[in-house]
C-alpha cells in the first residue's frame, strides 16, 4: 500500500491532524511515499491512495490536482477545503482581480481561478473525508477502513452524539460569547449552533465543551438530499420552534463558512448565491 | 536551477536561481484579509484559526485580543493565564514538530524523520501529545481550536505537571546530543522584532521591542509606523521592512531581544547574550524555547489566578490591534469594526511574512558564497507559507 | 405494516416529530416521543425529516421512493464518510 499526500490551497491542518494520530502515524510512516510536509520527494509516484488537502485556487494547483488523479488508484478529498470548498472557498465571495488588487495593490505573476473550487469540480473523487480538520480518531478509522477495504460512513448529525437535551424556552436575544448551561441544547439557549444540520462522527467535541457547532463537517445526508432544506431555513425554523425567537442573522456568510463553493449546497432556498452576488458587485457580503 | 516543491516546510513554494539572485516563490493564496470584511466578531477567531494548521492558537488569540481592544473589554486574570498556557503549549507542539520531524533529518543526512534516532523521535511525539492534550483541554481541540472573544472555551481542570516533568527530565538527559545545533554562519545582519513584558520574554506580552542597531520599544497601535509592507510580483507573500531594514522575528529574535525567566532555559540562553545573527542558530533557539515553554507552563499551572472564563461582549464601532508571539514570531492582527460588530477592514501581519524578506536575502547570500544548502536555510526559519500568504 | 423505531440514545427531546405528525402516531409521553398507533402512519416521513438527531427509523415502506433525489447527488453522497 502506497499513500501520497498532496496539498493545495489550505492550511496543512489536516496533515497536522494526521500527525496527531501519533502511534498510527509511526505505524503507517513507511507506507507514505509522498508528503512534502514531512518527506523529501519531488515527484508524486503511482499510489494506491492519494489524500488531497485544500481547495483549487490557482492554475498551478489545478495542474497538481490533475497529476494526482492520474497517479492515484483512489483519490480522497481530505478535509473540508477539498471536499466542500471549506474556509478557502470563502475567498470566492469576491472577484479574483478584486482580491489581488485590494490585498496587494498591484498585479502578480500568477493567475487565480474564478472561484476556490472543491476538487470534485475537476476530477472524480472516490472518498470525501470532510472536517476542519477531521479528528485524529476519524482519520485513523478511515485509514484502517481503506486498508481493509471497508470504510464506515457517518450519516447522522452532530446532535446524535452531543448529549444535550432540548428544553422549550422563550428567549429574546441571540447569545454569542457567554458561558452556556452544560446540559441544555445550545439552540434552545439561543446560540447559533449548526449541530443539527452538520455531519457527525466528530463525537460532538465542540458542543460538549460549550462551543456552538460551526458546521465544519458540512451538511448531513438529509440536508444534501432535500432541495428545499438549507442551513439558514433549518436553523431559523428550529430556533423559532423551540426558543420562540425570530432570528435575523446579520452575518450570513459565516454560517455557510465551510460549504461556499460546494454544489451539494446549490439549492433554491440557499442564500450563498445572494452573498456571492453581493460581494462580486462590489458590496460588503 | 529550480527546486520544486521545497520539502519539509509548511506550504507550497519553489526556489529559483536566476541571474545571480535566488527567489523564494510562494505559490498559494486564499485572501483572508479581504473575506474577513463583513464577518461578525464572534466568528472572527474561528475563521482566523483556519489561516494556519500548525499555529492556529496564535491566530485565534491574536484576533480575540484585537477584538477585545477594539470593544474595550477587560479579560480576567484567569483567562490571561490560560491563554498564556495555550500559546506556550502550542509553541511546544510546533517547535517539537519542527525540530524532530523537519529539521533534524538534515543533521542526520536523511530525507525524513525515519532517519532520526528512534528515541529522539519518540521524545518529539511525547511532547506533541502532551501539548495537544493541554490545548485540547482549554480550547476544545489542538488543530483549529476555539478561542472565545472575552475568554476561553473551557477551564483547565486537570493537572498535567507530572507528565510535563517526565518530558522535561527526558529532554535534560538528551540535551548534550544537540550540540550540533549551535553551528552556523552569519549570512546577513538584520533588524529584529519581538513582544516583551518589561524586557522579559512573554508570548502574551504588553509591548513590542525592536532592534535596528539599537533597541527601541513601541505600543501595539504604532506598529504601522515602524513596519512597512512591499509587494513583489513573483510571490504571493509580501515583503515587510522594519524602519527600512530587513527584519527577522521568531525564536532567534525573542532570545536576542528579551531575557528568559525560567531556570534551565536561562542557562541555555546564555548563548544569546549578545545579538546573534547566525541563521541556523534558529534551530538552537527553538530548543531553548521548548525548555522554556515546559518550565513556564509548569510555573503558570502551579498558581493559576482566578476569574470568570467567559463574559458577555457588547460590540461597538472602533479599531483594535492584537499582538501575540506565535511559534514563528510576532503576529499582528488589526481590525476595524462598525457599530453592529461587523469587520469593516482587516490587516494581518504574520511572522513568516516578516521573515520572507530575510529568507530571500539569506538565500542569495548563500548562493554568493557558493553553497547550495538552500532548503536547510529555508527550514531554519520554519516558514509557514499558508500563514504568510493568508 | 409499518414499523417506526425511535433511538432513545440519539433523541434530544425536541418533540418536533410530535408537532409535525399529521395522523398523531407519535405522541408526547413525559417529554419524550412515543410511537402509539403505528398502523395509522401514512408514511409521509415528515418526522424523519424534521428529526435533527436522525433518531427515527421507518421499516416496511420504501423510504427511497419518498425522497426526491437526483442521481448525481445520490452517487456523491455515498462517498462522504
Amino acid at each position: 500500500m502506497k499513500i501520497g499526500i498532496v496539498k493545495l490551497a489550505s492550511c496543512s491542518g489536516c496533515q497536522i491532524a494526521l500527525l496527531d494520530t501519533h502511534e498510527k502515524l509511526l505505524e503507517i510512516a513507511d507506507k507514505v511515499v509522498y508528503a512534502p510536509l514531512i518527506k523529501d520527494a519531488r515527484e508524486l509516484p503511482d499510489c494506491d491512495v492519494v489524500l488531497v488537502e485544500g481547495a483549487v485556487r490557482t492554475e498551478h494547483e489545478l495542474e497538481v490536482l490533475k497529476r494526482a488523479r492520474e497517479r492515484a488508484k483512489k483519490l480522497v478529498a481530505f478535509g473540508s477545503c477539498s471536499a466542500l470548498g471549506g474556509i478557502s472557498g470563502m475567498g470566492s465571495i469576491y472577484k479574483p482581480e478584486k482580491l489581488i488588487e485590494d490585498i496587494y495593490g498591484r498585479d502578480l505573476d500568477y493567475k487565480l481561478l474564478d472561484f476556490a473550487y472543491p476538487i470534485d469540480r475537476f476530477v472524480e473523487v472516490d472518498y470525501y473525508l470532510p472536517g476542519c480538520p477531521p479528528t485524529p480518531e476519524l482519520i485513523s478509522k478511515f485509514i484502517d477502513g481503506i486498508l481493509n477495504g471497508r470504510v464506515e460512513r457517518h450519516d447522522y448529525p452532530v446532535c446524535a452524539e452531543c448529549g444535550r437535551l432540548v428544553v422549550h424556552t422563550k428567549i429574546d436575544n441571540i447569545k454569542k460569547t457567554e458561558l452556556p448551561d452544560p446540559k441544555v441544547c445550545l439552540l434552545s439557549q439561543g446560540y447559533v449552533c449548526l449541530g443539527s444540520v452538520t455531519r457527525g462522527g466528530c463525537r460532538a467535541i465542540c458542543t460538549k465543551a460549550g462551543v456552538p457547532c460551526r458546521g465544519c463537517r458540512g451538511p448531513t445526508d438529509k440536508v444534501m438530499v432535500m432541495p428545499c432544506k438549507d442551513y439558514l431555513t433549518e436553523l431559523h425554523d428550529r430556533i423559532e420552534r423551540i426558543a420562540g425567537f425570530d432570528v435575523k442573522f446579520n452575518d450570513v456568510a459565516s454560517i455557510y463558512a465551510f460549504v461556499f463553493t460546494s454544489d451539494m449546497m446549490d439549492k433554491l432556498v440557499s442564500r450563498i448565491k445572494e452573498v456571492i452576488r453581493k460581494g462580486r458587485r462590489g458590496g460588503r457580503a | 536551477m529550480i527546486i520544486e516543491p521545497v520539502t519539509r516546510i509548511e506550504g507550497n513554494a519553489v526556489i529559483e536561481v536566476k541571474d545571480g539572485r535566488v527567489y523564494f516563490k510562494v505559490l498559494e493564496f486564499r485572501g483572508f484579509e479581504k473575506f474577513l470584511e463583513g464577518r461578525s466578531f464572534e466568528f472572527v477567531p474561528m475563521i482566523t484559526a483556519r489561516i494556519c494548521g500548525i499555529c492556529p492558537v496564535s491566530h485565534s488569540i491574536a484576533s480575540a485580543r484585537a477584538i477585545e481592544n477594539a470593544f474595550e473589554i477587560e479579560i480576567s486574570e484567569r483567562v490571561e493565564d490560560l491563554r498564556r498556557i495555550l500559546l506556550l503549549a502550542q509553541t511546544l507542539q510546533s517547535h517539537a514538530l519542527h525540530i524532530f520531524f523537519l529539521a533534524l533529518p538534515d543533521y542526520f543526512k536523511s530525507d525524513s524523520f525515519e532517519g532520526v534516532p528512534k528515541d529522539l523521535v519518540k521524545l518529539g511525539v511525547e511532547m506533541r501529545k502532551i501539548a495537544n492534550e493541554i490545548v485540547g483541554r482549554i480550547a476544545v481541540r489542538p488543530v483549529h481550536p476555539e478561542v472565545i472573544v472575552g475568554g476561553v472555551a473551557r477551564d483547565l481542570d486537570r493537572d498535567y505537571s507530572n507528565e510535563l516533568k517526565t518530558i522535561l527530565n527526558g529532554l535534560k538527559e538528551n540535551l548534550d546530543k544537540f550540540e550540533f545545533l549551535k553551528e552556523g554562519e552569519v549570512l546577513n545582519e538584520t533588524a529584529y522584532l519581538s513582544l516583551n513584558s518589561k524586557g522579559v520574554i512573554d508570548f502574551y506580552g504588553e509591548s513590542l521591542v525592536g532592534y535596528d542597531g539599537e533597541i527601541f520599544e513601541f505600543g501595539f497601535n504604532e506598529y504601522s509606523e515602524h513596519l512597512v509592507e512591499k509587494v513583489e510580483s513573483f510571490s504571493f507573500t509580501k515583503f515587510p521592512y522594519l524602519r527600512g531594514k530587513v527584519c527577522r522575528v521568531g525564536p532567534l529574535a525573542r532570545l536576542n531581544l528579551t531575557k528568559v525567566d525560567t531556570d534551565l532555559a536561562r542557562e541555555l540562553s546564555e548563548e544569546f547574550k549578545d545579538i546573534r545573527h547566525e541563521t541556523l542558530l534558529y534551530n538552537y533557539a527553538r530548543l531553548v524555547e521548548i525548555v522554556y515553554s515546559i518550565e513556564k507552563i509548569l510555573e503558570i499551572m502551579g498558581n493559576l489566578r482566578g476569574g470568570e472564563i467567559r463574559q458577555r461582549v457588547e460590540p461597538k464601532a472602533g479599531e483594535g490591534v492584537g499582538v501575540v508571539e506565535a511559534p514563528r514570531g510576532t503576529l499582528i492582527h488589526h481590525y476595524e469594526f462598525d457599530e453592529k460588530g461587523l469587520v469593516r477592514r482587516a490587516n494581518l501581519i504574520v511572522p513568516t511574512t516578516i521573515n520572507n524578506t530575510a529568507i530571500n536575502e539569506d538565500l542569495t547570500a548563500t548562493y554568493k558564497k557558493g553553497k547550495e544548502n538552500f532548503e536547510m536555510i529555508v527550514r531554519a526559519y520554519d516558514p509557514c507559507l499558508s500563514c504568510s500568504t493568508h | 405494516m409499518i414499523r417506526i423505531e425511535i433511538d432513545e440514545d440519539r433523541c434530544v427531546g425536541c418533540l418536533e416529530c410530535v408537532d409535525v405528525c399529521p395522523t398523531g402516531v407519535i405522541i408526547n409521553k413525559n417529554n419524550k416521543p412515543f410511537v402509539e398507533n403505528a398502523e395509522r402512519c401514512i408514511g409521509c416521513l415528515s418526522c424523519s425529516y424534521v428529526c435533527r438527531a436522525d433518531a427515527i427509523k421507518h421499516e416496511g415502506i420504501h423510504v427511497e421512493e419518498k425522497i426526491v433525489k437526483s442521481v448525481y447527488i445520490e452517487e456523491k453522497i455515498e462517498r462522504f464518510v
